[in-house]
């Protein structure tokens, strides 16, 4: 099993309480970004050299919750301060920009990095519909496209032009081309039947995110079964669970205590839960999805859960790393995961972090290794 | 409004017999069809007769259609024979599937009566069958159009880079989730591209407000 060091680049801080999403930038102080965005980058350098197998980031707009606005520069950020493990990009998200845009960048990455990128090219959460204007109806379709695009634009070799339902572009020809032949490994973020299928048929990986062990099986079952449908096994690095919080200690119940007050309130923002109703609503998730499509619509109204419901759920990692290794054992089992993105932005100060960064590298890595 | 596609035949002076369907007026557009006849592309000849004089004929032994049949060079020149004599002039010339390689063969041996050339999803160029001329792409002159589309079964996509490489103006176009019949399967976006490769010549290539 691998470890993905999850980059999330949050801001941290807001000197006010903020309900509304998006959330006003005037509370915004650069001070306070320069010094977080280099602290962070000194935390992915840190995890290269202790030893995790990818350092992943992912697209996020609008809030104090993520600076990565432009994930490919935050993943070429990360290239210059990496030098084995790979660079995850969980992802850019694909129908909000200009897929084009998106081979270049993601191959710009690759070369970078010398040939480490792992492409992550996904929907988004229902939210993220409001930042570009997307009608979120048109989502599915935008992506299928743009992906083929995509993957056009890292391929073929001579000049091309495209005409599509969303896409037109009459001259295509990618400078650089993606290190990796014939491809970078791909996957997509698969919470629904219909994404299951896409990457089973495509033969690329399957990314597991914002979801529970619960929600998560029936998919990633299903991508097992269309796999095998279509005459091939996806690899152990192809599912990708995540992005789990961790909280290490040397027993269970050091490290329950220390998860208990900051996993046990209401963390959901009102105005984003507001956001994913209203594009729910909208036709995110099509016709064939009404499970998800409740669940984003109810989110947050069952109230908070307890630290014993968030590990039966397999939403966090808590315990000693025993019990820890138990718990990445249990998700390999369910899902069939083999690479798990780590979130070691618990709420903690800047030592607590690194130390359970450093913590975690010695003793839960070599273990989760060998599963 | 739909032009009326009109069954005409003609007989050359070489002594071929060539059936075609005519329709429209405007520049001469000609197309060369693939294997079948040319009836399943009539919408689309129609489409195009609204602001071309579209002229399809039946390539020889299809249909009542004489002459030369044996290789696709002896069928280019009996196309240019019909060129000459019912258009009396260069034409824009659309060469589909296993017409492509007539449609190749003419802009070659005679470059003078090619205004422009479309291929369509051309067959027989990675496989064998058309050698000769898959050697000889770098002599075609004309502005180059290839479409396909990207959801072909019959020749992938991939195949088109072999025309880019070779041809000096060309320009490829992918139609997303089209299938090999680009007439049937993509028509809207056939009859678009085509038409502004006509109006705009390698100027197409610009995008326009």
């Amino acid at each position: 099993m691998k470890a993905s060091f999850f980059a999330s680049l949050p801001y941290g801080r807001v000197a006010e309480p903020v309900s509304r999403w998006p959330v006003p930038n005037r509370l915004f102080d650069a001070d306070q970004a320069v010094h977080v965005v280099a602290s962070r980058m000194d935390h992915v350098a840190l995890a290269d050299e202790l030893g995790f197998d990818w350092i992943g980031c992912a697209e996020h707009h609008y809030s104090p919750g993520s600076l990565a606005s432009n994930v490919s520069a935050v993943a070429a950020a990360i290239t210059q301060r990496t030098r084995h493990a790979r660079v995850c990009i969980m992802g850019a998200l694909l129908p909000l920009n200009n897929p084009v845009r998106i081979a270049e960048e993601y191959a710009l990455v690759d070369t970078l990095s010398g040939g480490r990128l792992v492409a992550g090219l996904l929907r988004g959460a229902p939210y993220e519909y409001l930042v570009y204007n997307v009608p979120p109806a048109e989502s599915r379709s935008r992506f299928e496209e743009a992906w083929e695009l995509v993957v056009r634009a890292w391929s073929d070799t001579e000049p091309f032009g495209w005409e599509g339902e969303h896409y037109h572009f009459r001259n295509v020809s990618i400078w650089p081309r993606p290190v990796q032949q014939p491809l970078p490994p791909i996957f997509i973020s698969g919470s629904s039947k219909e994404s299951a299928e896409f990457a089973a048929r495509r033969r690329i990986g399957l990314g597991l995110a914002f979801t529970n062990l619960a929600a998560a099986k029936p998919s990633a079952d299903y991508y097992f079964e269309q796999a095998a449908e279509q005459g091939w096994q996806p690899g152990a690095d192809q599912v990708i669970y995540g992005h789990l919080p961790v909280y290490l200690a040397d027993t269970d119940e050091e490290a329950f205590a220390m998860a208990r007050p900051r996993v046990e309130g209401n963390h959901l923002v009102p105005g984003m839960m507001k956001a994913n109703r209203l594009v729910v609503e909208a036709g995110f998730f099509g016709t064939r999805n009404p499970e998800l499509q409740r669940r984003f619509q109810t989110m947050g109204s069952g109230g908070p859960l307890s630290l014993e419901q968030q590990l039966e759920l397999g939403t966090l990692l808590c315990g000693s790393p025993t019990t820890v290794l138990e718990q990445l054992a249990h998700i390999r089992d369910e899902l069939g995961a083999g690479v798990i993105s780590l979130n070691f932005e618990t709420g903690g100060d800047e030592d607590q972090t690194l130390a359970q960064i450093r913590r975690f590298a010695k003793d839960v890595l070599p273990g989760m290794h060998q599963l | 409004m739909s032009a009326r596609l009109e069954p005409m035949c003609t007989d050359l002076r070489s002594g071929a017999r060539i059936e075609y369907l005519e329709a429209g007026s405007g520049a001469p557009v000609v197309y060369f069809h693939g294997v079948g006849s040319v009836s399943r592309n009539a919408e689309l000849m129609s489409d195009l007769a609204e602001r071309y004089r579209v002229l399809a004929p039946l390539r020889p032994a299809y249909g009542g259609s004489t002459g030369a049949s044996d290789s696709a060079r002896e069928e280019a020149e009996v196309m240019a024979e019909f060129i000459c004599q019912i258009v009396g002039g260069p034409a824009h010339v659309i060469a589909e599937s296993a017409g492509g390689a007539v449609g190749c063969w003419l802009a070659i041996v005679e470059p003078s009566l090619v205004e422009s050339l479309v291929l369509v999803a051309p067959t027989g160029f990675v496989d064998d069958t058309n050698v000769e001329v898959r050697e000889r792409l770098g002599e075609i002159a004309s502005p180059t159009l290839v479409l396909w589309g990207t959801a072909d079964e019959i020749v992938p996509a991939e195949c088109g880079q072999i025309f880019i490489r070779n041809i000096p103006n060309s320009y490829r176009i992918l139609i997303y989730a089209a299938a090999h019949s680009l007439a049937v399967s993509a028509r809207r976006q056939f009859v678009a591209l085509v038409s502004d490769f006509i109006r705009r010549g390698e100027r197409f290539v610009v995008a326009e407000p």
